[in-house]
């Protein structure tokens, strides 16, 4: 048993925990829950999709910590399962919402999307919505790198470790996604 | 409006404080003669920063998550390993009728071979009778008949000519 580990870092915290002390996970869950649910805000607007989202991301860390080889942080590495389960859920999504409208189409009920309900739109507001109209138009690579670095100040560099990608490449990323938005917010406005 | 095609990569970096060094002299050095870059800088910093909404939880709510959590990670570890489930692995399906079997043909020998060194009770009729009460006993649940052996003794006692009679 570890005696204090609040006062230990997360690399003496992983160690401990893939020997067996899940108190030691414990901790680090505790160190990174709020940060967690907050990026799966970012992906789902919804508290519990955010809640439980994030609490399987742990419940991942968790099965697979014994294979995590400690080359990257804790947190660069939770993060790409988190994000992973981030971009999963938002693909789920948006297939769900494809075969509901093909499922419209198909009953003659047209094109259009159902929107927002109008009390949804007053109690949200109207920016909001069209802020988050304009995000999910974002790719999702795009929408993640955004996500990253402008809700949650990733730099460049973590970004690109949760991602397992180039700076180069989440530099495109990040600019191709704020010029969309600026464009999209332009033309809702 | 619009930044110069060059820039826009950098302006956004600029934006974000990622550009450092010969970069950021670059871009700043660019920003003090074009209008354009700095309205596009400054659009940036207006727009951006209202694309943020969070959410802020009560207490309860991560009181309630961690709770939840912990729960969910015993299940998991109980499912992947540990020591608790080497434990509860004796009492699953296959090891209990195995031992139970293996007990009672254990058993079921003993009184067997008890049984046949038993030596045959003498055969009066006193002693048939008490042989008689005490199989019946035997195969009966004593704490579900104290009133019928209460009755026997009675019955007994009153063929020794001791006892009033009982009530069945």
């Amino acid at each position: 048993m570890i005696s204090r580990p609040g006062e230990l870092g997360d690399e003496a915290l992983v160690i401990a925990a893939q020997q067996g002390e899940r108190e030691a996970f414990e901790v680090l869950v505790e160190r990174y829950k709020e940060k967690a649910y907050r990026i799966a805000f970012d992906f789902t607007r919804d508290r519990e999709e955010a809640k439980d989202l994030s609490q399987d991301a742990f419940l991942q860390a968790f099965s697979h910590l014994k294979s995590f080889d400690r080359r990257a942080s804790f947190y660069t590495w939770f993060y790409r399962i988190l994000v992973n389960l981030c971009l999963d859920y938002r693909r789920r999504k948006a297939k769900i919402a494809w075969e509901s409208l093909e499922e419209r189409t198909e009953r003659g009920d047209g094109f259009a999307s159902p929107g927002p309900s109008p009390v949804d739109q007053a109690i949200r507001g109207e920016i909001s919505e069209k802020i988050e109209t304009a995000l999910a138009t974002l790719p999702p690579k795009q929408r993640a790198v955004f996500l990253l670095k402008n809700h949650e100040g990733l730099s460049i560099s973590e970004i690109a470790g949760v991602m397992k990608s180039a700076e180069g490449t989440i530099k495109v990323h990040l600019h191709r996604a704020v010029i969309a938005l600026k464009q999209r917010l332009t033309e809702l406005a | 409006m619009s930044a110069c095609t060059a820039f826009e990569q950098d302006l956004v970096l600029y934006h974000y404080g990622e550009c450092s060094g010969i970069e950021k002299q670059r871009v700043e050095s660019h920003l003090e003669s074009c209008a354009a870059c700095r309205g596009f800088l400054q659009e940036l910093k207006s727009f951006l920063p209202s694309t943020v909404e969070t959410d802020e939880p009560p207490p309860s709510f991560w009181q309630d998550y961690s709770r939840e959590l912990r729960i969910k990670l015993s299940d998991r570890q109980e499912r992947s390993g540990g020591w608790w489930p080497s434990i509860t692995a004796l009492f699953r399906p296959w090891p209990v009728p195995v031992l139970a079997a293996g007990a009672i043909v254990a058993i079921g020998l003993t009184i067997s071979l008890s049984n046949s060194r038993r030596p045959e009770p003498p055969s009066s009729p006193e002693y048939v009778e008490m042989a008689t009460n005490a199989d019946f006993f035997r195969s009966m649940d004593l704490l579900d008949s104290m009133d019928l052996l209460e009755s026997v003794e009675g019955q007994e006692a009153q063929q020794k000519g001791d006892a009033p009679a009982q009530n069945l």
